[in-house]
């Protein structure tokens, strides 16, 4: 049975050659992903870190435990492993023939258009977050539909 | 969409500066993410010399030696990727971030650098690990498209027709192309048509006379008499005429519908199997159902309403304005509103069914998910939760049902009012004119309100008619597409029929790959004698399947030859090849029909004790004998319930049937337990008996009979040998005998 990781007994590294090392006792090993098991519902909990072979050298239960430069090197690479814009307003949605939607958004991240293949990759998590899917495997946040600007919440509303 | 093919000028330029003149970029990419992890635009190029990335005012961010790379990968994560670099001395870099849409383009850069790596030296890397790009995914089978290749845009899930690409002028007049056999039926129908509507213009007239009459007394008493009588003519002709009309155009749409789904299935059965392999099966299912449902509504009613309505607007039209074109066009007023009107409300009526329909699925899902799982639900005592979330399911099905009425109750009334205003409209300005005196008696402007009504329908209907078509194109375009496949597999003209076959089989350097990453066998040599048996083993994806396909012809390789007593496979007729190589897969396959039936499948003139014979031979006799019907049970869902190990010795008697003289066994033993796994190594040795086989299996011990045992790994032949060699020489064979040994001993335990 995997154990989970001893926050007091590790230390996450950068070496000086940029790669991302996991130290426990004296043992050091390259982490080369780290993974978020619940990353809609626990984004900072339960964090996988791999090996090359996408092997996993152990779990870390809470980030919070961990030293902060620990931890600020396993958010850095969190931030790296999961780009999930979110989006704070919906500019256009125009629906083609077979359920095919481009839209237009502007997310934390800049403007962006996207493209759905069908409204059925628009996932609702709970009552009123919304996670959408484009067609390349982009994915956005709407955190709070009823948060969004009348406009933006109408225009959704039509395709969920 | 940001084209790769063509950066922004700055860029340009600024490359032109940069590069020396012997120097060209080799492979170019556009990611969409910047350095600061928001949206934005990096370019990249590789050269023979560097890679290089410039953003998007052409200011260098990134430029690295070609010499000094040790590798390039290609990172997928959630929502992003990213192309790192590592150097000669072990240093990792970033050297861009992107978005997925974007991936397939880096995956390219990483590919190029390979093939440039070993061109430019990589060997002085010293490490064999040149540029490496990970491909994520599937590694085997068909890759799901998800954007048309032509134009580039998002195709919805169900199809690989681009609605967007579809020429529909092109589809219809291939459509009508069907029309052609039939062309006496359809003139008929057509003119019927014509005649039907026009004749519904003859009642307001008469009407208009019969009121002229009675207003002004213009004409004799005997109208009184003859257009009562008209009328009940007119009507008894135009119900006669439409009955006999919509008979002759739904047999006309049926005929056509019916020679269409024909071709279409026999279409299916004749395309190689890569073409199946490209596809899901509910897919082509729904082509040959659903498609052709919505071609037939097409030709059968739309096309009808169609022609109906095109000649009642016009004629119509036309008949407005000769009587009176100031009241035509003050009538005309209220029509631009209701085409506008009508457009949008059929897209916002659209989306309220799609709300509708969706709420729908996810009740259903609630429905499917906890009635046939209704034990785990009482085992784990959730009856309260699952009404619950059925209750909030409902709740939303209300809404969206309720959204979708008051839609429809607020258009419905709103569009007929429109209409009354063009009535009323007309009844102003036209009582006028006729008080006046003017051009305009009162028959006439009953007459006109009631063209008024036969105008106003059609003009609706029509605004609605893109939606339609485009629904009848799609469906139609994606039975072409397979009306215009060609079978990879074809025979050649002076392909020959195989007699007598000893069974030998040839293979060289034989190559093959179902898709350009990766090959599947690579350069593969074999030469198996007559009637040897072969055991093909190695791990799942090492390409054993794939070899007895080939050697089956379901697929040609793509380089070297494979041959059967020295003569290529190209060159013999697939039938013929086929009846000569009998199959027996891991899943026994059973159609509908008849123990009897499935047994002679692939010789249905097998007499009765040829099939007993290859029953008995097949260790089936014995249980077939016993069911209630013998050999006459049905199989399949509605018919006996047969066991794993029973349908396979099934499927064991129907290739001993067929004669054939090279054997194929694909994991044929691989589903059952021990005890039946005897049973039909018993059945498979009578079937093999003598004859060439080629026999695949992961239980190893299944392959001990055979004469030499050929262990594949990722494509290529590692070990050729006898079980005795093979254990000898201590190599892969042994290390997954020794394996298989100690998951017994587990299993034992």
């Amino acid at each position: 049975m995997q154990e989970f990781l001893d926050p007091a007994k590790i230390k996450i590294m950068r070496d000086s050659r940029k790669k991302v090392l996991l130290k426990v006792g004296d043992e050091e090993k390259v982490v080369y992903r780290v993974m978020r098991n619940f990353p809609l519902t626990g984004p900072d909990r339960y964090i996988s870190l791999a090996d090359e072979d996408e092997k996993e050298l152990g779990m870390i239960k809470q980030l919070k435990d961990l030293d902060p430069s620990s931890r600020k090197i396993l958010e850095e690479e969190l931030e790296r492993a999961y780009f999930v814009p979110i989006i704070k307003r919906i500019l256009a949605v125009k629906e083609l023939y077979g359920g095919v939607t481009d839209i237009a958004v502007e997310t934390d991240r800049g403007y962006r258009e996207f493209e759905l293949r069908s409204k059925d990759t628009i996932r609702f998590v709970g009552l009123s977050r919304i996670m959408i899917t484009d067609v390349d495997g982009n994915r956005y946040e709407i955190p709070n539909m009823g948060a969004l600007d009348a406009r933006s919440k109408s225009l959704i509303e039509w395709m969920v | 969409m940001i084209d790769i093919s063509k950066p922004p000028r700055a860029v340009r330029s600024r490359l032109d500066l940069i590069l020396l003149p012997s120097e060209k970029a080799e492979v170019t990419a556009a990611s969409d993410i910047d350095d600061s992890g928001n949206f934005g635009e990096r370019w990249v190029f590789l050269t023979k010399m560097r890679l290089l990335v410039l953003d998007k005012e052409g200011a260098v961010s990134f430029e690295f030696p070609v010499q000094k790379i040790k590798s390039l990968e290609v990172r997928e994560f959630t929502g992003n990727g990213m192309l790192t670099l590592e150097d000669n001395d072990g240093n990792l870099m970033d050297v861009v971030r992107f978005s997925r849409t974007r991936s397939k383009d880096f995956l390219n850069v990483a590919r190029h650098a390979v093939s440039l790596l070993a061109a430019n030296g990589g060997v002085e890397n010293g490490n064999g690990r040149a540029a490496k790009a990970k491909v994520p995914g599937g590694e085997e089978g068909p890759v799901e498209q998800s954007r048309c290749p032509k134009c580039g845009r998002a195709l919805p899930p169900w199809t690989n027709v681009c609605p967007a690409c579809i020429e529909k002028r092109k589809v219809f007049l291939r459509l009508l192309g069907y029309v052609r056999p039939y062309w006496k039926a359809a003139a008929f129908s057509l003119s019927l048509t014509v005649a039907v509507t026009l004749l519904s213009l003859l009642p307001p007239m008469l009407l208009r006379d019969l009121i002229n009459y009675l207003t002004e007394g213009k004409g004799t008493v005997v109208l009184l008499t003859t257009i009562p009588i008209s009328l009940l003519v007119v009507y008894v002709a135009s119900s006669a005429a439409s009955g006999v009309r919509t008979y002759a155009m739904a047999w006309l749409g049926e005929k056509i519908i019916f020679d269409i789904r024909t071709q279409v299935y026999r279409y299916l059965q004749m395309l190689s199997l890569s073409f199946y392999d490209r596809r899901r099966t509910g897919e082509l299912m729904s082509r040959v159902t659903n498609d052709s449902s919505n071609v037939r509504y097409f030709l059968v009613y739309g096309s009808q309403q169609l022609i109906v309505d095109v000649i009642l607007m016009v004629s119509v039209g036309i008949l407005l304005f000769m009587k009176n074109w100031s009241l035509a066009a003050i009538s005309l007023l209220p029509v631009p509103v209701l085409i506008l009107g009508t457009v949008v409300f059929a897209k916002k009526i659209h989306g309220t069914y799609h709300r509708i329909w969706r709420t729908w699925a996810r009740m259903n899902s609630v429905l499917a998910d906890t009635i046939p799982g209704i034990l785990v639900v009482k085992a784990f005592v959730q009856e309260d939760r699952e009404v619950d979330k059925f209750r909030s399911r409902n709740v939303e099905l209300l809404q969206a049902d309720l959204r979708s009425t008051k839609l429809q109750s607020w258009f419905f009334p709103g569009i007929g009012l429109l209409m009354y205003f063009g009535a009323v409209f007309v009844y102003w300005r036209g009582g006028h004119i006729v008080a006046s005196g003017g051009s305009l008696s009162l028959g006439d402007l009953t007459l006109f309100v009631s063209f008024l009504w036969m105008f106003y329908g059609p003009v609706q209907r029509l605004s609605q008619l893109t939606d339609q078509l485009e629904v009848a194109a799609t469906a139609a375009e994606r039975i072409f597409e397979i009306l215009d496949s060609k079978p990879e597999v074809r025979d050649t003209k002076d392909a020959i029929s195989l007699g007598e076959v000893k069974g030998e089989i040839t293979l060289g350097n034989v190559s093959f790959s179902y898709n350009p990453e990766k090959k599947v066998l690579d350069n593969m040599n074999l030469q198996i004698k007559p009637g040897e048996m072969i055991g093909l083993a190695g791990a799942s994806g090492s390409g054993k399947t794939t070899l007895v396909k080939l050697i089956s012809r379901f697929y040609d390789p793509d380089e070297g030859t494979i041959s059967i007593d020295g003569v290529d496979l190209r060159q013999i007729k697939q039938r013929s090849l086929r009846e000569k190589i009998g199959v027996v897969l891991q899943e026994p396959f059973l159609f509908h029909g008849s123990v009897a039936e499935n047994i002679a499948y692939g010789r249905p003139d097998a007499t009765r004790e040829e099939i007993i014979n290859a029953a008995k031979a097949a260790n089936a006799h014995e249980f077939i004998v016993h069911l209630p019907e013998g050999y006459d049970s049905e199989v399949g869902e509605r018919g006996a319930r047969l066991s794993g190990g029973e349908k396979q010795r099934i499927s064991i008697a129907r290739a001993i049937v067929n004669r054939p003289s090279i054997i194929i066994l694909d994991e044929a033993t691989s589903s059952v337990d021990t005890a039946t796994e005897r049973m039909i190594q018993e059945a498979l040795e009578n079937l093999i008996k003598g004859k060439t086989t080629i026999a695949i299996a992961h239980r190893l011990s299944t392959l001990r009979n055979a004469d030499r045992l050929v262990i594949l790994e990722k494509g290529k032949i590692a070990e050729i040998g006898t079980h005795d060699e093979l254990l000898q020489k201590d190599g892969v064979y042994a290390k997954l005998v020794r394996m298989q040994t100690e998951i017994a001993k587990v299993r034992a335990v």
